[in-house]
């Protein structure tokens, strides 16, 4: 099962893209609760392109997801073991925050909320995108694949979830809805959560490297990925998570949309490694 | 009808294969009568064979003296007591009958392919063709009629067995676990083994899988 | 095409085939997939689990046939159990006869047997008869009818008849079919009627050991009935795999019983087989072609320890020592001589044999120290050790350490040899009657193609008996169930360059289920039906007591047509078609093979028509008393004199002596260096010696072409990791494996189960060139070499050296 994971491309797709949608609007939700207007929350944070953002891209994250099933017309039939399966409650929890962020998007648009309701739902949608993350983390702990079950997983996936998150609302609101600049405490907070994130990820590398991990596959597996393949992938990965800062710093010194996009971009790539990377390195116990 | 995961008690018997690697010369007739049966294409084995390789050889004066050990280990499914393969199922498709037999319905599989990564035995298997699930159902078919399952009619070792696990342990002991396969504890596989010899001798530092691109 | 995408896609199938009119599909218990389900499922009672169709064995529709797997030359005979459907077998299984023991055991299939749909039903089966359009060998054919290629055979057999003679026509070599109605023996018998065809003897696989084993008891039937391995303590396995290559169904299982009894077993090969880990405590790596070697060092043991049965080599042996040298030989080299070195100065020691066998001298030591003393012990040789340069030397030497450790005779012990089962000789193999040929003239098995290029001048000094001179080359080939000519045959770049030569070979016939490497080169090439498509009767493989009916299970398909029949037609176009038929159909024919082995070894077989109606597939003798080779003889020699010349056992042969060949053909067997050998100059170049042993994935270069043999067994050169790491190779690598006669690229599998310095390559892989001549599939007989063995002409195709280079 080991090699390079490139035909895992959906999963890699959908949980990128929902880690992002989440990531992003757990950075607004708290941001706009954070930084009440008189309404009791701001307006200027949750707008309706944004939140019609979230939706699409967790629509397509979930329409990506289907390529990875051997019967994608089947799906629905996912629903059927939530008692158990962890996989049954993700899509659960991605089917419910989505309904609450487009609700959350219908009210917007309408403008006839009542603050308490909003308040609800962005409660109810956070609970909903956590309760999303913490599935997908549980799904890939399995008992019989090491290299998934000890913190890796949470921190890969949180990380993604801060980082991309972080970077793509500043990203979307600075550059997509022109927002950004006008509320600097916003994209301060976002940068310190991107280097938060960043230092998460950093960990990760660190808990993951062969050799050097806690947890890397030598552990206690059969079908171990050679460290010649993990390390081209570390690397490129580092790579881009130093231009991601390099950028947002520059971003910081002198906002431009350009220097935004390219940190969002490199972000996005080292992301992207990392995610090829954790499914590769998927060898389970036994044979 | 009991879900994967289930606790044992709920299904009345536990149908468990017994295998006897002392004697098992890894032949494959077991694999192939398995892929007759039930015509699976090339690289879906639901029975399948590993061989274990490992030792040194050493020099002794002017000659090479091995010291090499090797055995087979011919693995199906082994319908355990704890069907890792079931519990994150989404979709109830892997569920355990009444005799422990666990099976996979092919019309609630979405093809997903999560029981694939847990399986810490490989038996569960993807078609590429159907796009869907597959995996050893010991035969239920067979089992149904009285018949026993056709890997372990095809043995010419006659190193197979079947039947309630608890009678194969009465009869062949409780080993369940040699080198490569995981820790019995994981999935409580209803397997009765006799080990080869040198069984002993392998662990992670000294054998390894030596057939990797056969299974 | 196979019907076999898989399980799922044959439920969607399924009622487009009508499949459920006999087919139920499974049903579970307790309502378990409804239970399963619940959300948006449409559930169907008759979806399933992946099993596909469920047979009713008793459903009207589905029709279970017992019957023999088809007879290729596989080691065993086994009973299937085949399930025909709409007019096609659908699934094969076992024997599943009650009762399964030692002494009538089920005759379970291996592998192959079980794998044999995949043949059956093969896309690139032939259709129809062909003629050749290219150039001989380039493989181009047209599409004829049966009557033009029929007509051809029959013209082009009259025209070289006259224009040579019937010696210049030949029925090589070609073990394909033993099912009597399919099968070479088929041709021979239309050639015997049409006046004759230059004949052979001996095989390819038993050359050296069916030949020398006479020179030392007179006589092949050496064995004991395989039972008796139950009474045994010690069993050496020499060269010997049975696990692999079966030796007669149900060997490795009865070695199991023994081992179980407490008998302790030891295999002596280059490789660690399957037999070395399901059923040896021991297995001891030999530098391949040492043997005599170690045997002779093994007796040094057991003559200076006095280990060796004194006794019994006092009155039943000859030319053990000095006293016992045959009159005409008095001052002759005697075994023990030899052994001593008391002529030739070299002391056999176990020091001596370590350092050409590559086994310690302490194993060589206990090895002999255990066989001496455990009583009864059993030596038993493989063929493979015999396949080689001077593979007399090891049947002889092997014969006399059971000799003078006095097992022969005895329950539980071993005589060696050829082991021909007691007391009948076994299985007979052959009863469809080819008839006497009038052309006494045979050519060992292996020489036929010297007897291409210079048959006119072969005599006895090429092994031809039965003429001085042939007087002819070989003209015409008919080829019927032989890939020998190429791809089984030594140097296949060799032959191929024979059989290009229009003028050499004028006329060749192949007749086939697919296109072989042989079939290339043919002028006409015929479509024969598997032998599940026609009738076909089949005993043991060199052991077993019991006959298998094959009932004709299927039509033939496209225009094929069974071996008989074939012959039957060109007997038809030669005026010979009563004569051939004798009005018997094939399943005539069967019949009274049934009633020739009632009048032989199987007194109470039933007759056909009960055979057939009870669907039992196999009638079978237990064997409760197995019988034992040389119990009269090791009673009383006097009375019950061996049929050698002394009437004893011949530990030297005064009619080798006789033929004054010591060098390579000595009186007492001895450790001769191989023509090709890690000890000689040729290994500066090509230091690896070359085993091409029997895989489980093929018969010979049958089943190369199936799918799931292929990814059970994949053809790969096996090397040690000690001479792969040198030479840069990793597992898996493609590598080069090549000598002066040809090269092969083939993938390889590193693995410490072969010694170092010896490499294995599987023999039977489709010879598959490209365009540089370079073979792709690991075709082993490109490296081998033409040469014959000194006493037998046998082929001694495990004997080569080659060089092995990342590709
Ligand atoms: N699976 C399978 N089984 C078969 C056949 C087949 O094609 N496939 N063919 C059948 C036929 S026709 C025949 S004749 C028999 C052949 O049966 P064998 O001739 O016995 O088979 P081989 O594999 O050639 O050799 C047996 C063993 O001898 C070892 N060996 C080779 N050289 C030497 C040597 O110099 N010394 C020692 N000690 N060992 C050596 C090889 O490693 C091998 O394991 O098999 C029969 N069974
Ligand atoms: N290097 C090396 N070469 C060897 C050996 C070795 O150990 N090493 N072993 C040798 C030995 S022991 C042997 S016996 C020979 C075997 O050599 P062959 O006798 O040539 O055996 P096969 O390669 O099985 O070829 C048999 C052919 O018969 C065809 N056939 C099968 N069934 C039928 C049928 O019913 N009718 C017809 N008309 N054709 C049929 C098959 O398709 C196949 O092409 O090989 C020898 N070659
Ligand atoms: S058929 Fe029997 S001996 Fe052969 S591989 Fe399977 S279990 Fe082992
Ligand atoms: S062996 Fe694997 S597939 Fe079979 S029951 Fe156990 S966990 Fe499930
Ligand atoms: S692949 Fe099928 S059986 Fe396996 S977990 Fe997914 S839905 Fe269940
Ligand atoms: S029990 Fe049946 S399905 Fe399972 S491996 Fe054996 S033959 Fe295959
Ligand atoms: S040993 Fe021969 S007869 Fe028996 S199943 Fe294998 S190929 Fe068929
Ligand atoms: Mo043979």
């Amino acid at each position: 099962m080991t090699g390079l994971a490139w035909k895992e491309w959906p999963l890699v797709g959908f949980t990128l893209l929902s880690q992002t949608a989440v990531g992003a609007f757990w950075m607004v939700a708290v941001a706009s609760l954070y930084m009440e207007g008189a309404s009791g929350w701001n307006s200027r944070y949750l707008t309706f392109p944004f939140l019609a953002a979230v939706v699409i891209v967790l629509g397509l994250a979930a329409a990506i997801s289907l390529f990875h099933l051997g019967r994608p017309w089947r799906a629905v039939l996912a629903l059927n073991n939530l008692k158990r399966s962890w996989l049954s409650r993700e899509i659960l929890f991605e089917l419910v925050f989505m309904a609450l962020a487009a609700s959350l998007a219908l009210l917007v648009l309408k403008k006839t909320y009542r603050p308490t309701l909003v308040r609800i739902l962005v409660a109810l949608a956070f609970s909903a995108s956590l309760l999303f993350i913490i599935s997908m983390v549980k799904l890939y702990m399995m008992r019989t694949v090491p290299a998934w079950r000890g913190l890796y997983t949470p921190l890969s996936f949180f990380g993604t979830a801060l980082l991309l998150g972080s970077l793509g609302a500043a990203f979307s609101y600075d550059t997509l809805l022109d927002l950004g600049r006008k509320a600097p405490p916003f994209l301060d907070a976002a940068a310190i959560v991107a280097l938060a994130a960043v230092v998460l990820i950093l960990l990760t590398i660190f808990l993951f490297t062969p050799g050097l991990g806690l947890f890397g596959p030598k552990k206690a597996t059969l079908l171990e990925l050679p460290a010649a393949k993990i390390y081209p992938y570390l690397l490129f990965r580092l790579l881009f998570l130093s231009g991601t800062v390099l950028f947002s710093f520059l971003y910081y010194r002198n906002p431009s949309a350009p220097l935004l996009t390219i940190a969002f971009l490199s972000a996005l790539a080292a992301e992207a490694a990392g995610r090829l990377l954790f499914y590769a390195v998927y060898s389970r116990l036994g044979v | 009808m009991q879900q994967a995961g289930g606790s044992q008690s709920s299904w009345v018997r536990q149908y468990a294969f017994y295998f006897d690697s002392s004697a098992c010369s890894g032949c494959k007739a077991c694999q192939a009568a398995c892929k007759d049966k039930h015509d699976l294409p090339v690289n879906i084995l639901w029975r399948r064979v590993y061989e274990v390789a490992g030792g040194n050889w050493t020099k002794s004066g002017n000659v090479w003296v091995p010291g090499v050990f090797s055995y087979y280990i011919s693995m199906a499914c082994h319908q355990c007591a704890k069907p890792i393969c079931g519990d994150g199922c989404p979709t109830k498709a892997i569920y355990k009958r009444q005799d422990g037999i666990v099976l996979l319905d092919t019309e609630a599989c979405i093809g997903c392919r999560l029981c694939e990564w847990a399986c810490p035995y490989g038996a569960l298997q993807f078609d590429e063709a159907s796009r869907l699930m597959t995996k050893c159902h010991f035969c239920f078919d067979y089992i149904d009629m009285g018949k026993p399952p056709v890997c372990v009619a095809a043995c010419p070792m006659r190193a197979l067995d079947f039947g309630e696990l608890a009678d194969l342990r009465k009869k062949y002991g409780a080993t369940n676990q040699v080198f490569p396969l995981p820790e019995a504890a994981l999935t409580e596989p209803a397997l009765v083994i006799k080990p080869h010899r040198d069984a002993t001798r392998a662990t992670k530092d000294t054998a390894e899988v030596a057939n990797w691109e056969e299974i | 095409m196979i019907n076999d995408t898989g399980p799922i896609k044959k439920k969607l199938d399924a009622a487009k085939m009508k499949r459920r009119s006999f087919l139920g599909w499974s049903t579970f218990l307790g309502g378990s997939a409804l239970a399963s389900t619940k959300l948006g499922k449409k559930f169907k009672p008759a979806a399933g689990t992946p099993p596909g169709p469920v047979f009713q064995e008793s459903a009207a529709e589905v029709k279970m046939v017992r019957t023999g797997c088809p007879s290729h030359n596989c080691g065993g005979r086994c009973l299937l159990k085949v399930y025909v459907w709409e007019g096609r077998i659908v699934r094969i299984e076992g024997d599943d006869r009650p009762n399964d023991s030692v002494e009538d055991p089920q005759l379970r299939p291996c592998i192959r047997g079980l794998s044999y749909r995949r043949r059956q039903y093969h896309p690139d089966r032939l259709q129809y008869p062909m003629k050749r359009a290219g150039k001989r060998g380039e493989g181009k054919f047209v599409r004829i009818s049966w009557d033009e290629a029929l007509d051809k055979i029959a013209a082009e057999m009259q025209r070289i008849k006259q224009a040579y003679g019937n010696t210049a026509m030949y029925v090589p070599y070609g073990t394909g079919s033993y099912n009597q109605i399919n099968g070479r023996q088929t041709a021979q018998r239309l050639m015997n009627l049409f006046g004759g065809s230059l004949g052979f003897y001996n095989s390819y696989s038993w050359a050296a050991i069916s030949y020398a084993t006479p020179y030392v008891y007179g006589t092949n039937v050496t064995g004991n009935q395989r039972q008796d391995w139950l009474n045994s303590k010690y069993i050496l396995m020499w060269s010997w795999n049975p696990s692999e290559m079966r030796d007669g169904t149900n060997s490795e299982y009865i070695l199991k019983k023994a081992k179980e009894k407490g008998a302790k077993l030891v295999c002596i090969d280059p490789r660690m087989t399957l037999s070395a880990v399901a059923l040896a405590d021991e297995w001891v790596p030999i530098r391949p072609g040492t043997d005599t070697a170690m045997m002779s060092a093994m007796a040094y043991v057991m003559i200076t320890e006095k280990l060796y049965d004194a006794g019994f080599v006092k009155t039943h042996c000859l030319g053990f020592d000095e006293t016992q040298m045959p009159p005409g030989a008095e001052g002759a080299e005697s075994y023990k001589d030899y052994i001593l070195g008391t002529r030739d100065g070299v002391a056999k020691t176990p020091e001596w044999a370590e350092a050409i066998c590559g086994v310690p001298r302490a194993t060589i030591i206990r090895l002999a120290r255990e066989y001496a003393t455990t009583k009864p012990a059993i030596l038993y040789q493989g063929y493979g050790m015999q396949r080689r340069a001077y593979g007399e030397q090891a049947v002889r030497g092997g014969c006399v350490l059971a000799a003078i450790t006095g097992n022969v005779g005895i329950p539980g012990g071993w005589a060696g040899g050829m082991a021909l089962q007691a007391p009948d000789g076994g299985p007979a193999w052959i009863v469809f009657p080819t008839g006497q040929n009038p052309v006494k003239a045979q050519i060992p098995s292996f020489l036929w193609s010297e007897a291409v290029l210079r048959g006119k001048d072969m005599g006895p000094a090429d092994g031809v008996v039965g003429a001085e001179k042939l007087g002819t080359n070989i003209k015409m080939i008919y080829a019927v169930a032989c890939n020998a000519l190429i791809n089984q045959h030594s140097n296949i770049n060799r032959t191929v360059k024979i059989l290009q030569d229009e003028k050499l070979v004028e006329f060749l016939v192949v007749q086939d289920n697919f296109l072989t490497a042989t079939g290339r080169f043919a002028d006409i090439l015929l479509p024969a039906c598997t032998q599940f498509e026609t009738w076909g009767l089949a005993d043991g493989w060199k052991y077993g007591d019991e006959v298998i009916l094959m009932p004709k299970i299927v039509e033939p398909p496209f225009e094929t047509k069974s071996d008989y029949q074939i012959c039957a037609e060109i007997a038809k176009r030669l005026g010979l078609y009563d004569a051939y038929t004798e009005g018997r159909s094939e399943r005539d024919w069967i019949a009274w093979g049934i009633e020739t082995y009632r009048k032989t070894r199987f007194p109470n077989i039933p007759r056909l028509d009960e055979f057939e109606r009870s669907n039992i597939g196999v009638y079978s003798v237990p064997v409760t008393k197995p019988a034992v080779a040389f119990t009269e003889f090791r009673r009383d020699p006097e009375k019950n004199p061996l049929p050698t010349p002394s009437g004893k056992i011949e530990i030297f042969s005064k009619r080798l002596h006789d033929m004054n060949k010591p060098d390579v053909i000595p009186a007492v067997p001895k450790y001769i260096r191989e023509w090709e050998s890690p000890f000689g100059p040729e290994a500066k170049k090509y230091p690896l010696q070359v085993i091409g042993h029997h895989y489980l994935a093929t018969v010979h270069s049958t089943l190369d072409n199936v799918d799931w043999l292929r990814e059970a067994w994949p053809q790969r050169v096996f090397i040690n990791p000690l001479d792969a790491e040198p030479r840069g190779i990793n597992n898996g690598d493609e590598v080069k494996v090549f000598n002066d006669r040809g090269a092969t690229l083939v993938r390889c599998r590193v693995t410490k189960r072969i010694m170092p310095g010896v490499i294995a390559i599987p023999q039977g892989a489709w010879w598959s060139p490209d365009e540089k001549g370079v073979d792709r599939r690991g075709s082993v007989n490109v490296l081998t070499s033409e040469r014959w063995t000194p006493l037998a002409f046998g082929n001694a195709q495990h004997t080569i050296m080659a060089q092995v280079e990342k590709a």
